[in-house]
């Protein structure tokens, strides 16, 4: 099972017993969460643009 | 149901590593032609794995560029596989709708040109919250807030109800081009919120965990303390109501002739 299998088993099963992982898992996993980095989600939060405030009823 | 060749379904990948991708939206990503999305690197790997074809935008993103005009080119990248005559995937973190503009408009632009597209829900980082923290929205309501919007334009708050203001981290950027501002900005939140919040009113920091490995953050600190916290682009600002609800008595008479009127 590779890293992000094994990350993705994690958050999917509940029952997923930690303790089980072998060292060289646990290695391969902190790396992957060290290279992770946030990242912006896609909106925009100045005006809205004209069509959006058409949609939106606005009244002037 | 329209003729034209080519689709795009846009799915949302929840807040946490595969704890929170609904199978329906799964199921979307490993029969598209191609996967095009905006997420953490991780997620990214993740997705890779579910459909090889998967392509990334956040090679989009660059410091000094108007976030808008990223934005715009995450849309025209999707539309042109469309137009391409592809089923399209539009994999974005959290629900693919929330906070969210590019997914929208891809959908809308879609439409508009006759593919089929829809948008497919998630779970967001708010739904993450509620659970957290354990705040239930409906007990007293709950006002949400993009940030730099609450300041910028005159909204009017409820201090009865919670605030959660989002992308603290980013508080008072009218560039639209910053990834981060600072405490200076934040200060002029706080100026902003005291006008409504005692200044040693306790406030909460939260961030939401993307892998099971992660913990959530939930630091409680008076308002006062806020631009010296330390935030980020996925932390979240939670206002608890500082005052009571006040019953609204004109309301309630009315209410209470209607129901004399029913009994009769």
């Amino acid at each position: 099972m590779s890293a992000i299998e094994l990350l993705e088993k994690l958050g999917a099963d509940s029952q997923f017993d930690k303790s089980q992982l072998t060292s060289e898992q646990i290695n391969d996993l902190i790396k992957l969460s060290s290279d992770d980095e946030v990242v912006p989600p896609p909106m925009v939060h100045d005006t809205p643009d004209d069509e959006d405030e058409q949609e939106d009823k606005i009244v002037q | 149901m329209s003729s034209k060749k080519g689709s795009i379904v846009v799915v949302s990948t929840g807040m946490t590593l595969g704890a929170h991708m609904t199978p329906r939206c799964r199921s979307y990503i490993e029969h598209a032609d191609i996967v095009i999305g905006s997420n953490p690197p991780l997620v990214e790997q993740w997705l890779e794995s579910i459909n090889p074809n998967y392509q990334s935008l956040q090679g989009l993103y660059a410091k000094g560029k108007h976030r808008a005009d990223t934005y715009r080119e995450m849309v025209d990248t999707m539309m042109a596989a469309v137009r391409e005559g592809k089923n399209v995937v539009g994999a974005f973190y959290g629900h693919a709708g929330v906070f969210a503009w590019a997914p929208h408009r891809v959908v809308k632009e879609a439409r508009k040109e006759g593919y089929e597209a829809h948008m497919e829900a998630g779970v967001s980082a708010e739904d993450c919250l509620y659970a957290d923290m354990g705040i239930d929205p409906g007990r007293v309501g709950s006002q949400h807030f993009e940030t730099t919007q609450l300041m910028k334009y005159q909204r009017q708050i409820d201090p009865t109800a919670y605030l959660i203001l989002w992308q603290v981290g980013l508080a008072g950027d009218t560039t639209v081009k910053r990834f981060s501002t600072g405490e200076a900005y934040r200060q002029v939140l706080v100026d902003l919120l005291s006008e409504h919040y005692p200044l040693e009113h306790q406030v909460a920091i939260y961030e939401c965990p993307f892998t099971a490995l992660d913990d959530m953050r939930i630091e409680w600190m008076a308002l006062k303390n806020l631009p010296s916290a330390h935030v980020s682009l996925i932390s979240t600002l939670v206002v608890p109501p500082s005052q009571k609800m006040v019953k609204n008595q004109t309301v309630l008479d009315k209410l209470a002739e209607l129901d004399l009127q029913q009994e009769l």
